[in-house]
């Protein structure tokens, strides 16, 4: 393991001073910066129709290429239970998390019916993190006062077999921080010698290993895992906090090209391809605006919510506000082969949509509206 | 122009101005007076706004009343935590006062005093099974109950009867406001049983005169005749639209559409984030009072006002403070501060509220939202009820409305894996009214 360099911010070769033209840290709400990609969707012919638009070779870093969504709308299904529930399901087992995060239940659904697991967190304890792919499940509990490390019981969904993870480990976990799952790995934060740390478990030997600390007076979170690699938000204690998203590899952090100096807020890679989002105000934290890479071709994928962003099945997902008055809030989609695509709509009215939850190759979402609250989930 | 032609011209003009001014839009007058639409010519049945109402008179009716609850109170006897939650429950209760329904810890509800007993019981559980859980400072239930439950029955009876005879001086408000926003009639007579509601014409007073405009980026006055606003905006006139009841006593109503695009108060320069975990309360406090006097105070000093402890502040605490330690409860701004239940309010009475009180009143909000990640996706990890000071609106074009605010709690300061927040931020307004009754009280300051 090495560590970056202290006090080095990150310098991002380009950023997207168009993009960002205008987008001052005032007081001015009424300062729109001027969108550079079309948030209305296009309809395709059938509301079930794989998405019509073929990806482009995209635009450079200073003017990338506005992409314009076509709707693709999943067949949703509604989940069973309360809408205040966290519901995560891979399509064989389901992962709940009621609202209090006392409890958590892990339920499987076969032909024999139904078999189900429910442990009640200890008191002093509250479920921060329920994580389920095809393989896996990691349930996270948290110290309530934030001062023991974390705990995690990782059930292997074939076997049934579980292993714990806690501040005993041979990498022990701290307190919070962030947690992610994919591609047969678990990541969660540590600390190494006073440094903030990355750890990361290989799920089937179970070793674990620390992948990279973050440079004195430094953070992270924002943790994404695919088969395509690791990446964090890393950023510096000043204030305004100077954000970089950046991959993992070899113990070494390495900024996304592209992205806008201490804009960023998160991001994930795919296939030859990454998709972060960037806050223009910072008196607007929850308006992000999301950006894509591929090979050296670069996407506007338009506005989106901050902490939505979800990498599932090969292609990352993010959450959009209404864009008007009275409008939808949607799950979008992206993929290098597939574009920009409307993936779910919330029924009309005032309205938003939680971050969406993967379960390998299972979605699903709540979306909060005027004309009621809706859980539902589909498969990809 | 030949002089006499600009002489007809100018008599003409004046004519026709004065001809016209009957149909001017009223703004209210200086005294913010509404006018019935049952009598629009009698000034005697004119009900001003209800920030204007002043303090009401605690009539002998509510001071039995009072009396009954803080008896009692009394009758409960102090409760240990062995006495479980179904007797501190009885701690909280509630005051019929003058047809409106005053909840202790709780505030003006809609609720019967059994559904808040519930209410309050259940988020306590919640609370008591998540011992010790880390707040950003928002008393929750449990403790609110094990702070009531505490003190001796003299100090409890003290207490109660502070809160209920406050509330009971702020009824007329309550009253008026929920005439103004929920198109609640105002009962046939509302004038004689509150007379400080009673806008009577004055002599000279202008008749189409608006609200005045406090001027734009002004230094805040070390005295505190007026708050330090900076950014005021312009006040629509109340719209001639009338309510389609006919009580004796009405106001018009006023809708969304009736108020300016865009609002903001508030110096965005006068902002602190919160110094303790445990603060929230007083660092809103200490940004409230600073938009007010200009002065900044320490948190400290706000904390002990506020009778925080290290289990948070209680929302009562933080209207009696707003009225006994700032101008902001004057009738020219909000009058006196409320407790106000709005669980039972649809988005849109919820946001003619921040927009009545914003606009009109010129007066920040106490907002009490829960901080969880589904409502503030920016968010690490769920936390508690939360105070925030609502100070600004935006209808945003044909986009969603934005609520302005400024938010006292950096999460980078208490926790390494998150980043900074700026204080000052501006969000989709109806992510913040479900954050607010998700909140067990689901009320607000105003």
């Amino acid at each position: 393991m090495r560590r970056t360099t202290h006090g080095v911010r990150y310098a991002v070769a380009a950023v997207l001073l168009v993009a960002l033209a205008g987008c001052g840290d005032d007081d001015e709400p009424k300062a729109e910066p001027t969108p550079t990609a079309d948030a209305s969707a296009t309809t395709a012919p059938s509301p079930t129709s794989t998405p019509s638009q073929t990806q482009a070779s995209g635009g450079t870093v200073d003017a990338p290429e506005s992409l314009t969504a076509t709707t693709a709308l999943l067949d949703w299904q509604p989940v069973d239970g309360s809408t205040d529930d966290a519901v995560t399901s891979n399509g064989t087992w389901t992962l709940t998390i009621p609202q209090d995060a006392s409890t958590w239940q892990l339920e499987k659904r076969g032909a024999g019916g139904a078999s189900s697991g429910q442990a009640g967190a200890d008191p002093g304890w509250k479920v921060s993190d329920g994580l389920l792919d095809e393989d896996w499940a990691v349930i996270v509990l948290q110290d309530e006062q934030e001062q023991r490390p974390s705990k995690a019981t990782v059930t292997d969904l074939e076997t049934g077999k579980s292993f714990e993870i806690d501040g005993r480990s041979d990498v022990p976990t701290t307190s919070g921080g962030t947690w992610a799952l994919g591609d047969d790995t678990l990541l969660h934060a540590t600390t190494d010698g006073g440094a903030y740390c990355l750890a990361e478990v290989d799920l089937e030997s179970r070793r674990s290993t620390v992948a990279w600390c973050a440079p004195k007076r430094h953070g992270f979170n924002a943790a994404h895992v695919t088969e395509d690699g690791t990446s964090v938000l890393t950023f510096d204690d000043s204030q305004p906090s100077c954000r970089t998203v950046v991959g993992i590899a070899g113990g070494e952090a390495t900024p996304f090209p592209g992205v806008a100096d201490c804009k960023a807020w998160e991001g994930l890679l795919l296939e030859d391809a990454a998709v972060w989002s960037v806050i223009p105000r910072e008196r607007r934290v929850e308006e992000a605006h999301l950006y894509s890479r591929v090979g050296d071709g670069y996407f506007d994928l338009g506005p989106g919510v901050a902490g939505t962003l979800t990498a599932c099945d090969d292609a990352a997902y993010f959450v959009r506000d209404p864009q008007q008055q009275g409008g939808p809030a949607a799950l979008m989609r992206w993929s290098p082969d597939d574009g920009l695509s409307v993936e779910y709509e919330s029924p009309k009215g005032e309205a938003f949509i939680e971050q969406p939850r993967c379960g390998g190759d299972t979605i699903t979402v709540t979306a909060l509206t005027s004309s009621g609250d809706e859980q539902v989930s589909a498969g990809l | 122009m030949s002089r006499p032609r600009a002489l007809v011209v100018a008599v003409g003009g004046l004519a026709l101005l004065l001809a016209l001014a009957p149909f001017v839009p009223r703004g209210g007058d200086d005294d913010g007076a509404l006018q019935p639409s049952g009598d629009r010519t009698g000034a005697s049945q004119r009900v001003v706004s209800s920030n204007a109402a002043g303090r009401s008179a605690v009539t002998p009716a509510m001071r039995a009343e009072i009396d009954r609850v803080v008896a009692a109170g009394r009758s409960v006897g102090r409760v240990g935590t062995k006495a479980g939650l179904a007797r501190e429950a009885q701690l909280v209760r509630c005051a019929e006062l003058d047809g409106q329904r005053y909840c202790l810890g709780v505030g003006w509800t809609e609720d019967t005093e059994a559904d808040v007993r519930a209410r309050v019981t259940a988020a306590a559980r919640v609370a008591e099974r998540a011992t010790r859980r880390t707040t950003t400072g928002d008393l929750d239930a449990s403790a609110a109950l094990a702070r009531t439950a505490g003190l001796s029955p003299k100090a409890r009876a003290a207490a109660d009867r502070a809160e209920l005879e406050a509330a009971a001086q702020s009824v007329a408000k309550v009253w008026l406001l929920r005439h103004e926003i929920q198109g609640e009639p105002l009962p046939a007579d509302f004038l004689d049983r509150h007379p400080e509601a009673r806008a009577v014409a004055r002599a000279g007073t202008k008749p189409t005169a608006t609200p005045t405009p406090t001027p734009a980026a002004t230094p805040a006055p070390t005295a505190s005749a007026t708050p330090n606003v900076v950014t005021t905006p312009p006040v629509t006139p109340v719209a001639t639209a009338s309510t389609t009841e006919t009580p004796t006593t009405a106001a018009p109503a006023k809708l969304i559409r009736d108020y300016p695009k865009r609002v903001e108060i508030l110096d965005p320069k006068q902002v602190a984030e919160q110094v303790r975990s445990y603060w929230c309360g007083p660092t809103s406090m200490q940004m409230i009072a600073w938009g007010w006097s200009g002065k900044e105070k320490t948190q400290d000093v706000w904390a002990k006002r506020l009778r925080t402890t290290s289990s948070g502040t209680g929302m009562t605490d933080m209207v009696r403070v707003v009225n006994n330690k700032t101008g902001w409860d004057k009738p020219k701004y909000a009058g006196t501060y409320i407790t106000l239940d709005v669980g039972g309010w649809s988005y849109k009475q919820w946001m003619l509220l921040m927009m009545r009180h914003l606009s009109d009143y010129r007066a920040p909000v106490v907002l009490h939202p829960v901080l969880r990640k589904r409502y503030y996706p920016y968010l690490d990890d769920d936390a508690s009820g939360h105070y925030q000071v609502g100070r600004g609106y935006d209808k945003n074009g044909k986009k969603v409305t934005l609520l302005g605010y400024f938010e006292p709690w950096n999460q980078q300061r208490f926790d390494p894996s998150e980043p900074y927040i700026d204080r000052v931020q501006w969000r989709n307004a109806y992510k913040s009214y479900r954050a607010n009754q998700d909140h067990f009280l689901h009320n607000v300051g105003v």
